[in-house]
């Protein structure tokens, strides 16, 4: 790296603070430096602008923390413990949020040595974020990952299988209803398929993720007042777009694509998937919230 | 056949949720590591990274989820529950413009040319008093309040809202004061964390009853029937001693019905199993009731036809016979012992003493999305065709609205 990009990155950094080498601030960027351009070209230009916009000073105390300098883990504690904490509420509960925060402290300070040296989690922090933002992200994962581990091993409740039962008698019952259910599911899975990206992510987080307009609009970065005009106009065209392919595509007439809308919708009172263990507390939500309309 | 207003309905909502489920991978390959996923949700990444993120995330639910639990978890973003989108279209207020400011020109001219010394000349082409009222029918409906739905709130949506949270960006500041940030953020937290404190239990209990509050319709409904809501929902939600309930309960059941409020289930699916669609809170309205009535009654129902009864705040559940396998989509609680559900095929159930279901004659075979219950007399049922009917002698007999 270069030696006068190094020398204003440690300046900024604040890093003697906490007795950090310059060494070992140069490891820390260098490994930011690597995660990044990992499979794009890197100039000098490029690489002195990136390591500009850094969090340094973060990262000076992330790798202090790695480093095991007590005046930065007393820094750390006494600043991002309580953040931590709510933070790990607000994902997982009251009940489970203070296991949850507990649990990476010993990742934070790494119990596995590798090389001679403790592998601390702070490694991983590589000052694109807010250190905050990270340890956030850090617990979203660890969470995301036990409820997984979780669902994989929840047997099945008996009254789902008797649902399956009623829902599988029901579909078999009536194959012009079925016919029309998958005509209407194709051409909404068609149609979400289309979307831009970004768009797509906002129906998700407000339909799936049960987000208010205010978290979306903390996500995407816009006002909340954006987030509801722009879920308006997502689901506007979603619906112009399945009523347009089930009549092109179709030929179906307007009380036939009334017809393929309404069988899909009985559908989701019994779908197969969900009963069997496939759907999640994500099914459920836009049940629940279902009531609503924009 | 273009969409209109009309077309937003709760039906199509419930579809476009099962589409993206369907359309969303579970698999949690290939995705973004933590320090990625904060970068974008601090907005630090560069362009190409961020379209490359979205692109994934978009599609991915293991992604999907870590970013909403980063939303969650946002300091600055107050917690409440889900609120709509509005049910007004900003294009109302674009319509009105035109009658307001013909009606302002007309005012101006005329008052400088025809205004006699002392006489006030009223245009004959002005707008209707009210002008902030409601424009159509159909949004008269989606703004009524709305006993089961709070998301129907319609434009409440985003005036009711926490103000939005502050969309931090990666600007440099001083070392001195980008340090300093965590201590107030920590300070902001400590802060918060600080009333729950005494109880062991009182945390959740707490955040369950906010949940529960947060869901009471924010505008629309009259304030003093959510304020009871409210006050007949806390003290049992957390856990206040008998005496002291009884003190909250007593104004409440001498004020008019509040309406019931939809309780969210916990995010992670940890209290209603799978077949549940949905939860219902009565509001307490009375304690002089034996048995069971003395506290607030939630309802739950769901697929099968099931129908469950809690009388503990959802510690328990009592299964109640329902007498229909149909899925069961939307309720309204009036009082804690009526209770209004609906359901796919025209199924219209109604309990007027708690526990037993009566199957009442339904105006259509359609699928129900909806019901508003006033009493165990009167209801309002939508179908997934939009059509409307009200009843005022218990369903025995319906009239389209």
């Amino acid at each position: 790296m270069d030696e006068r990009l190094l020398d204003r990155a440690f300046t900024r950094s604040n890093a003697p603070r906490w007795n950090l080498s310059r060494d070992a601030f140069a490891r820390a960027l260098e490994r930011s430096i690597a995660s990044r351009f990992a499979t794009e070209v890197k100039t000098p230009a490029v690489v002195s602008e990136y390591v500009d916009s850094l969090n340094l000073e973060e990262l000076a105390l992330a790798c202090a923390c790695a480093e095991g300098q007590v005046s930065a883990w007393a820094y750390f504690i006494e600043c991002h413990r309580p953040g931590l904490r709510a933070a790990a509420r607000a994902i997982a509960g009251d009940d489970a949020g203070g296991e949850l925060a507990d649990s990476i402290y010993a990742e934070l300070y790494g119990l596995e040595e590798r090389d001679g040296r403790r592998r601390s989690l702070f490694d991983y922090f590589h000052g694109r974020s807010r250190l905050s933002t990270w340890l956030r992200s850090i617990l979203a994962q660890r969470n995301v990952d036990l409820v997984r581990a979780a669902k994989r091993t929840r047997p099945l409740e008996e009254h789902d299988e008797a649902v399956a039962d009623a829902g599988a008698a029901g579909v078999q019952a009536d194959p012009e209803r079925a016919r029309f259910a998958g005509l209407a599911q194709q051409a909404l899975a068609s149609a979400i398929r289309q979307l831009e990206p970004p768009d797509r992510l906002r129906l998700s987080s407000y339909y799936l993720q049960r987000l208010t307009l205010a978290q979306i609009g903390r996500l995407m970065g816009e006002h909340e007042a954006t987030v509801s005009r722009k879920l308006d106009r997502i689901r506007r065209g979603l619906r112009a777009e399945v009523e347009r392919l089930l009549r092109e595509d179709h030929r179906l007439g307007r009380s036939q694509v009334q017809a393929c809308l309404d069988s899909a919708l009985e559908d989701v009172g019994m779908d197969l998937d969900e009963v069997l263990g496939n759907g999640s507390a994500r099914a459920r939500g836009w049940q629940e919230k279902a009531g609503g309309s924009f | 056949m273009k969409p209109t207003d009309a077309d937003r309905d709760p039906a199509f909502d419930r579809l476009i949720a099962r589409g993206l489920e369907r359309e969303t991978d579970a698999s949690g390959n290939a995705c973004p590591d933590a320090d990625l996923l904060a970068a974008w949700f601090d907005h630090s990444l560069s362009a190409l990274e961020t379209e490359r993120i979205e692109a994934h995330a978009s599609s991915c639910a293991h992604c999907q989820q870590i970013l909403a639990d980063l939303a969650r978890s946002e300091p600055e973003v107050t917690r409440a529950a889900p609120v709509p989108a509005p049910a007004r279209p900003w294009h109302w207020h674009w319509r009105w413009l035109v009658p307001l400011a013909t009606a302002a020109v007309v005012v101006v001219v005329g008052t400088r040319t025809l205004r006699a010394p002392g006489e006030v000349l009223i245009p004959a082409s002005s707008p209707p008093p009210a002008i902030g009222g409601r424009p159509s029918t159909w949004v008269e409906l989606q703004q009524a309040p709305s006993p089961t739905q709070p998301s129907a709130q319609g434009a409440g949506g985003i005036g009711a809202q926490a103000p939005a949270g502050r969309v931090a960006r990666n600007v440099p500041t001083a070392p001195v004061d980008r340090l300093e940030e965590p201590k107030r953020e920590a300070a902001r937290a400590e802060q918060k964390a600080q009333p729950a404190a005494p109880n062991a239990d009182a945390p959740r209990n707490l955040a369950a009853a906010e949940s529960i509050v947060s869901a009471v319709p924010p505008s629309g409904a009259a304030p003093a029937q959510a304020g009871a809501a409210r006050k007949s929902l806390l003290p049992t939600a957390a856990g206040v001693a008998p005496a002291k309930a009884d003190a909250v309960t007593k104004p409440v059941a001498a004020a008019a019905p509040a309406p019931p409020i939809v309780r969210a289930v916990d995010e992670r699916g940890a209290r209603a199993p799978r077949y549940v669609n949905r939860e219902i809170v009565a509001p307490l309205l009375s304690t002089s009731g034996t048995g069971d009535f003395g506290a607030t009654a939630t309802w739950r129902y769901g697929q099968g036809g099931v129908v469950e009864r809690s009388t503990d705040g959802g510690q328990t559940w009592d299964r109640q016979a329902s007498g229909v396998a149909t899925a069961l989509i939307d309720g309204s609680a009036p009082t804690d012992r009526v209770c209004w559900i609906v359901g796919a095929r025209g199924v219209v159930l109604r309990t007027i003493d708690g526990h037993t279901w009566q199957r009442l004659t339904s105006p259509t075979s359609a699928n129900l999305v909806s019901v508003h219950a006033w009493s165990d007399s009167s209801a309002t049922i939508t179908a997934s065709d939009r059509s409307e009917y009200e009843t005022t002698d218990g369903g025995t007999t319906w009239r389209k609205r």
